[in-house]
């Protein structure tokens, strides 16, 4: 056992770690914890962030150099997420493309897609959307019913999709559609490259709970997308859109643990500030407890770090990391509704934020595979427990 | 970055599993076999060794084999004389008698003192000698006491694969700073007691995993349905933040032992939120798993309350999740003022 870091893992974390310190804005994590209100600004804003890090070597850490990559681990890339997680780094505007495209090109693209869209995708040359949930598959992806029918050199395409974050900034989309409407539902689905700009795409933001915008319904209307667009086989897309995602489940989301550190210590810092919650018993039981699960949550991620790094791979180990981070997350924002009392209802400085991921953590644990679909997976392919 | 047991370590774990498997299921008194059996076997695998003074195992080594012992919840004080040999190898007084594998009482909670006190010691009327914290003048240090010297009162232990005795000291030992021994008892008996308890859990869900794949109602098997499902997921969710907890605070305390000695030391830090994680969910998922199982766990033959019993007992006496959490907020709240 060697829970450890080489010497050049601590010096590739210092350097980071300075680096986010003098490129970052000064006030950031306070008041602009989520970038500017303004989702044109905001969107300006996170595209410098990623163009900045492009520049810097700090995109597509443990991807391969012939793609643009750096070349790393996945330990370097552990680190980096744990770098960008305690400063509250942006997301950026392109984590489909990092979190999802990436990945499925890597494991399923031909090495002419490889050497077109990765290189692209980690210059920012294209922002990628994700085309996958619908109104009537959600959890039940596979019942999706948008169709691609083949006309000619072109791919024809109906239908709607829902759920599309970064639609209206994106110029790509990795679209799922039905190939074979005859095949059962897991069967004839095929996975496709689609170039935004296409006649036929109409985008219509959503309006979250939060108040922001970031979702979107794509509506298809007779749009073509030229025959050989495609990402792993015709009638191969499930494999190639779910077989990846369990990996990227697991390792996509690793900075999620210094976010919530970073979150957990400014709520101390509140509560500190509030003595007659910060010397009660339950409130200091519950920091004990919140702290203790975060600690573990780290550990989760050394783990799946490791098993990567030493080639024992992922299986549903995906899973257990998703539903204790996201039901962590949201033990931790509803700690800070306690923390916070009536300046969380009626709003002082410092509470916008704790709004914000009190909401948006109800969002984590429904996208990506909601807790009971998590569950499901663990019972069944974990367990071993029947169908 | 390696972050699970080396081939040696599973091997380890595997042997002692093999040799507790050995043994038939204690639940009623008097047990099948002394406690000696258990104990001997048990060092002669090696796991209470020291050479010169140096513990053979350590930490981690320590809780790949205690996992085991939680499994197998054998009527031996095992778990108590690995941490003791880990952390008393360097003392004479006692290094011996645990390398033969004579039964030791080390006391689980509680304190002895000259004017009166008592600590409950698993297995104490079996043991010959006993390591028994002695409170006098404010501070707590670690002694090796003689049965000649200690008087046993038989408790009414809620944990049925154990039985302790109330030890008070019925004399002044000779000579208390002759029998002083240093090391860090504490902190290593509540790891192995923590990973004992993860082991424990870990069984209690294979168990259940297995018994819901046969059971059938209403025509199929009861792990079919989502209530038995999630609420196993829930269990392997928290079996294996278990098992990383009580690995990597091994590590910890096997890489930089001194960082125990700090109040936010990474060891210290790794230990504490392991007390407050295990301590709490551990007894979660042995009360999920006779939930599962159903009536049939809450008959005694069929033993799964062996393994309830124990985490219970472990988690009001050595495991002490509420202190912890205390002693966390304690350290992040001053952090937070600072």
């Amino acid at each position: 056992m060697d829970v450890s870091f080489t010497a050049e893992q601590e010096a590739f974390r210092r350097d980071l770690r300075a680096w986010i310190a003098k490129t970052l804005p000064a006030d950031w994590a306070g008041p602009r914890f989520t970038g500017p209100a303004d989702e044109d600004e905001n969107a300006r804003f996170q595209t410098w962030w990623e163009r900045t890090l492009y520049d810097a070597g700090y995109q597509g850490i443990h991807w391969p150099t012939a793609y643009g990559g750096q070349g790393l681990g996945i330990v370097e890339q552990l680190i980096a997420a744990e770098e960008f997680g305690r400063a509250s780094a942006p997301e950026g505007i392109n984590t489909i493309g990092k979190e999802l495209v990436g990945p499925i090109v890597l494991a399923v693209g031909s090495e002419e897609q490889k050497r077109e869209l990765i290189p692209r995708l980690l210059r920012l040359d294209d922002i990628w959307c994700q085309g996958f949930s619908e109104p009537e598959a959600g959890s039940d992806l596979a019942g999706l019913r948008t169709r691609a029918v083949r006309e000619g050199d072109h791919w024809v395409v109906n239908g709607q999709k829902l759920w599309t974050s970064f639609a209206r900034h994106a110029n790509k989309c990795i679209l799922l559609a039905r190939t074979d409407p005859d095949a059962p539902k897991h069967k004839g689905l095929t996975l496709f490259v689609l170039d935004m700009r296409t006649p036929g795409i109409t985008v219509r933001p959503v309006r979250q709970m939060t108040d922001r915008r970031e979702f979107n319904e794509v509506f298809l209307d007779n749009v073509r997308i030229p025959a050989g667009m495609h990402l792993g086989g015709i009638n191969e897309g499930w494999h190639a859109a779910v077989g990846v995602l369990g990996f990227e489940r697991a390792t996509a989301r690793l900075y999620r643990q210094a976010r919530f550190q970073a979150e957990f210590s400014e709520l101390l810092r509140l509560l500190a500030a509030r003595p007659e919650k910060a010397g009660d018993g339950w409130f200091r039981q519950t920091v004990g407890t919140l702290a203790a699960e975060l600690r573990m949550l780290r550990l989760l991620n050394l783990k799946t770090a490791s098993r990567i790094a030493t080639g024992k791979g992922i299986g549903s180990e995906a899973s257990i990391v998703k539903l204790f981070w996201s039901e962590l997350h949201q033990r931790i924002t509803t700690f800070a509704l306690e923390v916070l009392g009536e300046d969380f209802a009626a709003g002082t400085p410092g509470v916008a934020r704790f709004r914000y991921l009190y909401l948006q953590a109800r969002a984590e644990t429904l996208y990506a595979g909601t807790s009971e679909i998590q569950r499901s997976i663990i019972a069944e392919r974990m367990l071993g427990l029947p169908r | 970055m390696d972050f699970d047991f080396s081939f040696e370590q599973r091997l380890l774990g595997e042997s002692v599993g093999r040799m507790l498997a050995g043994f038939p299921a204690a639940t009623d008194h008097p047990f099948p076999y002394p406690a000696s059996d258990v104990t001997r076997a048990a060092a002669d695998l090696g796991l209470f060794a020291s050479d010169d003074g140096v513990p053979i195992l350590g930490a981690v080594d320590a809780v790949a084999a205690a996992l085991e012992i939680g499994r197998a919840l054998p009527a031996a004080p095992l778990t108590e004389m690995l941490a003791a040999s880990l952390a008393l190898a360097g003392s004479p007084a006692i290094a011996d008698v645990l390398c033969a594998g004579e039964p030791v009482g080390v006391a689980v909670t509680g304190a002895v003192a000259p004017d009166g006190g008592r600590a409950l010691v698993p297995f104490a009327h079996e043991a010959r000698l006993f390591v028994l914290p002695v409170a006098a003048g404010g501070h707590r240090t670690w002694h090796v006491v003689n049965r000649s010297e200690v008087t046993l009162d038989a408790a009414d232990l809620f944990d049925v694969a154990s039985s302790a005795a109330w030890v008070s000291l019925s004399a002044k030992p000779a000579d208390h700073s002759a029998a002083s021994v240093a090391g860090r008892l504490d902190d290593l008996l509540a790891l192995l007691v923590l990973a004992e308890m993860t082991g424990a859990a870990a069984y209690a869900l294979d168990l259940t995993v297995g018994y819901a794949k046969e059971r059938r109602q209403f025509g199929r098997p009861i792990g079919q349905n989502q209530a038995i499902k999630h609420m196993a997921a829930d269990a392997a969710v928290a079996v294996e933040t278990m098992k990383a907890a009580v690995e990597y605070a091994a590590w910890c305390i096997d890489t930089a032992p001194e960082e125990l000695d700090e109040p936010a030391g990474e060891a210290r830090l790794a230990l504490l939120s392991t007390r407050s994680h295990v301590g709490g969910h551990a007894r979660r998922v042995a009360e999920a798993c006779v939930q599962m199982h159903g009536g049939i766990a809450f008959t005694w033959d069929y033993g799964l309350h062996r393994t309830l019993k124990r985490i219970v007992t472990r988690q009001t006496t050595l495991a002490a999740p509420r202190a912890s959490r205390e002693a966390l907020a304690d350290v992040l709240m001053a952090a937070a003022d600072a």
